[in-house]
């Protein structure tokens, strides 16, 4: 290797390809908000709305009939409704990573992908939403789950973790919400400025707030986006940890255990970045991005994907290792049961996917390859799907006494359920990527080169 | 002359004291002062290794400039792993836990123990024993080392080579750490067990490599070297100082509340040890010293960029790594909290030993890492 090549592998790479001026960033980013979708993208949004509205309908049914209709049985109480809502706030928590805590961390290369990680977030924490909703049985006493004084004279039970979820998982979604709006206003300017027709312009313009880019607004703003930053950064830990305590908190072998909290943290930013990358193979290709949303914006995600995948790996290892050091015969025997009893499939597609597959990423000419990066992420999408499943059936499908022993099977209408969420979620994507920009211009601009004063990227 | 011979003086004091411990005949307590204090330096040690790696191998430029400080206090651990064997030659592990007649006696007659029966086979034992120090010394000769002979070649392929080892010494020292946890820390309570326990083990020692760095840097500025370390720096070390003090809370309470709430006999007696008794009081003040005082200390940025103030937080940091390993190890000697002339003795012995091993080490290569290819990136770093 030459004196030049090693210098190149361990300076850090530039954050957009070629040069490309600050118009230009404006005009990559507005382009599909000011054309017509084209012909493509009509297709995909026929089709996820079809999905969604699927999804509704069998809700709908639900609610007719009872969740009864579901697979969940004695002893298997819950089945698909509590895998997916886990599985989906999951896949929300690599958005607030790469917007709140690696803005923290200064982590400049996240500002291009911010933007529409954090959409994701939301959509995500959308689709989970649904299913505490529904799991209920009764969805109109749904409002129960509030603490307010009322005319029953009744509190919810505060010491229930299933409570600090609706605390929790409210929060985490307003706080996100505010914290995408507010990384909006410059943008939404823009937009208004950008604007030729009367109702855009109107629109846009509110959604705003009057925003000049005056030097006091980027003061206020800035201020504002640290906060809510260093707001999110506990949120987001703190909603997986408490969606791992519903689990944790019991005595039911396979779920009490103390690794959980951070493992499932862990675990949900492994999930959410393999969907990151899933759409942004995607987004940057169709949405001609590809320079601003780079190869290396990809390879960074993919090692983060890689670290985490090894993190989850390490929890697998050590509640392994405990079940066998530990010597509490219901633990040796449920973690037993997982690897070799009637789930042994959904066990072994779990660690093949989560932890052996994306051990690929070690290799360089594989984090960098758009076909090899976006199967693996479909896989570690698989994989975490069947994480959850795997803690939550095979705990309950052995209960303490074999009479009462059972199996899940899913039904038609638990898919289709959960296929109308990713309806849901995609067909908000593709509205998104229609009506707001996709990526912060305002933070892209700011690590164009030369836009640092003094240094960065000028050395030579 | 004078403040300079003051750890000596420290670690001699201290060793008369060590002495006359030994000869008071009380092994156990013995024991568990030397675990406590050695695991202690060993904590500063692999800390500070685990930040070189963590900096190569996120490609962080900014810490450049202070790596040389971590580095040095890495070197630590040829000196440890000496402290390590002459507690292994004196059979202080025989006082401990897994090796007391009582629990062998226990692994021969209670089936459902066969798992730990294996664990605690002594070949295995001081097999995994070698195993992690020769992990952390041929870590710390490559990556210390490595960066040391760097000075002199301006090789920019030693920083290409560190990256890449980096990666894989993530795995080996995620196994180590645990390893080290639970033989030492969770295996002094044998019976009880904590899938999370490693993760515990791993925020005070990368805490305590952290406040050993900022305290190593902020001593070579007072002597007029390394002046090139500017608060801004300071402030993002003291960043980091606070978001692993939340960590460690972060871990603490989900190991507390999860074994509290579930309130399983073969998991609450491990706190009811250290819920009761004079015990109880210890377990209160640990987290207001290890989370509270440094949490609101290190949210103001003038904490973080002020030399004096945060190496008292620093010395905070260290000063409840100290009190955390005293709280893991000795409750389960069962005879109450212990504190007298042979604690002081232990901690005289250990700082002085401690502060004088880390002073020559200042002293070691250059300040700077003047071959690092990036240094100038990390001179010019700017908030």
């Amino acid at each position: 290797m030459s004196h030049e090549a090693v210098l190149a592998e361990i300076r850090p790479k530039p954050l957009v390809v070629g040069e490309v001026s600050l118009g230009a960033v404006d005009d990559a980013v507005y382009a599909p908000m000011e054309s017509k979708p084209p012909m493509v993208w009509w297709v995909a949004l026929a089709f996820t709305s079809a999905l969604m509205l699927l999804g509704f309908a069998l809700i709908g049914y639900t609610f007719y009939e009872g969740i009864g209709v579901w697979g969940n049985n004695d002893p298997v109480f819950w089945g698909w409704d509590i895998t997916n809502f886990v599985f989906w706030v999951g896949i929300g928590h690599a958005g607030t990573l790469i917007s709140a805590v690696l803005f923290l961390f200064r982590q400049r290369w996240r500002n291009a992908i911010a933007r529409l990680a954090e959409a994701m977030t939301i959509f995500a924490v959308m689709c989970a939403a649904i299913y505490p909703a529904i799991h209920v049985g009764r969805p109109w006493f749904a409002f129960w789950l509030f603490p307010y004084p009322n005319q029953r004279g009744m509190w919810i039970n505060f010491n229930s973790p299933l409570a600090w979820d609706v605390f929790a998982v409210s929060t985490y979604f307003t706080v996100s919400l505010f914290f995408w709006y507010v990384g909006l206003i410059p943008d939404l300017a823009s937009a208004r400025d950008r604007a030729t027709g009367k109702v855009q312009k109107a629109v846009f313009g509110a959604l705003s707030l009057g925003w000049r880019g005056a030097a006091r607004h980027w003061t206020h703003y800035e201020k504002a986006y640290m906060i809510l930053a260093g707001l999110a950064t506990p949120l987001v830990l703190s909603v997986h940890s408490i969606v791992s305590f519903d689990f944790a908190t019991s005595v039911i072998p396979g779920w009490h255990t103390t690794i959980f909290p951070p493992y499932f943290v862990a675990g949900a930013v492994f999930s959410g970045f393999a969907m990151v990358v899933t759409v942004l193979v995607f987004v940057r290709k169709i949405m001609r991005l590809d320079h601003l949303i780079t190869l290396d914006h990809m390879e960074v995600m993919n090692k983060v994907i890689l670290t985490t995948g090894s993190i989850v790996g390490y929890a697998y290892g050590m509640e392994f290792f405990i079940a066998w050091y530990g010597g509490v015969p219901a633990e040796h025997y449920v973690f037993m049961n997982r690897a070799t009893g009637p789930y042994a499939w959904a066990y072994w597609t779990m660690v093949s996917c989560n932890v052996i597959f994306p051990q690929l990423f070690w290799f360089r000419k594989i984090r960098r390859s758009i076909v090899a990066m976006f199967i693996i992420s479909i896989f570690v999408n698989i994989g975490m799907w069947f994480e959850r499943f795997v803690i939550i059936a095979t705990s309950l499908h052995r209960d303490y006494l074999p009479s009462a022993w059972g199996y899940f099977r899913p039904t038609l209408v638990d898919m289709g359920i959960f296929a109308g969420t990713f309806g849901l979620f995609f067909t908000m994507i593709l509205l998104f990527s229609r009506t707001l920009p996709v990526i912060a211009t305002a933070e892209l601009k700011a690590v164009l080169p030369g836009a640092q004063p003094g240094h960065g990227g000028h050395h030579e | 002359m004078g403040k300079t011979m003051l750890p000596k003086l420290m670690a001699g004091l201290g060793l008369l004291g060590v002495i006359g411990a030994w000869f008071a005949g009380d092994s156990a307590r013995f024991s568990a002062n030397w675990f406590v204090w050695s695991i202690l330096l060993l904590a500063v040690a692999l800390g500070s290794l685990f930040i070189v790696a963590l900096e190569h191998l996120t490609r962080a430029q900014w810490s450049i400039v202070l790596r040389r400080v971590p580095e040095r206090l890495s070197g630590l651990l040829p000196a440890l792993a000496v402290v390590f064997a002459i507690g292994a030659a004196l059979g202080l592990a025989g006082n401990f836990g897994w090796s007391t007649p009582a629990f062998r006696e226990a692994l021969a007659t209670e089936p459902h123990l066969h798992g730990k029966a294996i664990w605690y086979s002594s070949p295995f034992f001081i097999g995994r024993l070698v195993f992690i120090f020769a992990v952390w010394l041929m870590s710390w000769k490559l990556l210390a080392g490595g960066s040391m002979k760097q000075d002199e070649t301006k090789d920019p392929r030693f920083s290409l080579f560190a990256k890449r080892f980096s990666a894989p010494f993530m795995w080996l020292f995620a196994i180590s750490v645990t390893v080290l946890t639970v033989d030492w820390l969770m295996g002094m309570s044998p019976r009880w067990f904590s899938t999370i326990f490693g993760v515990y083990g791993f925020s005070g020692i990368f805490l305590s490599g952290l406040a050993a760095t900022v305290l190593g840097i902020l001593h070579l500025k007072k002597q007029g070297r390394l002046q090139e370390v500017r608060p801004d720096h300071l402030y993002s070390l003291g960043g980091f100082l606070f978001a692993f003090t939340v960590f460690w809370a972060y871990i603490a309470f989900s190991q507390f509340m999860l074994i509290w709430y579930a309130n399983l006999p073969e998991e609450t007696f491990w706190f009811h040890t250290r819920l009761t008794g004079g015990w109880y009081p210890v377990t209160f003040i640990l987290p207001i010293l290890r989370f509270i005082v440094p949490f609101f200390a290190l949210l103001s940025r003038e904490v973080k960029m002020d030399a004096r103030r945060l190496s008292l937080v620093a010395v905070l940091v260290l000063v409840g790594q100290a009190l955390d390993l005293y709280w893991l190890i000795v409750p389960e000697l069962g005879r109450g909290v212990l504190f007298g002339w042979q604690e002081v003795a232990f901690g005289l012995f250990f700082t002085g030993l401690g502060l004088s091993l880390a002073e020559a080490r200042m002293n070691v290569g250059k300040d700077l890492p003047e071959g690092d290819p990036n240094l100038d990136a990390s001179l010019h770093y700017h908030l």
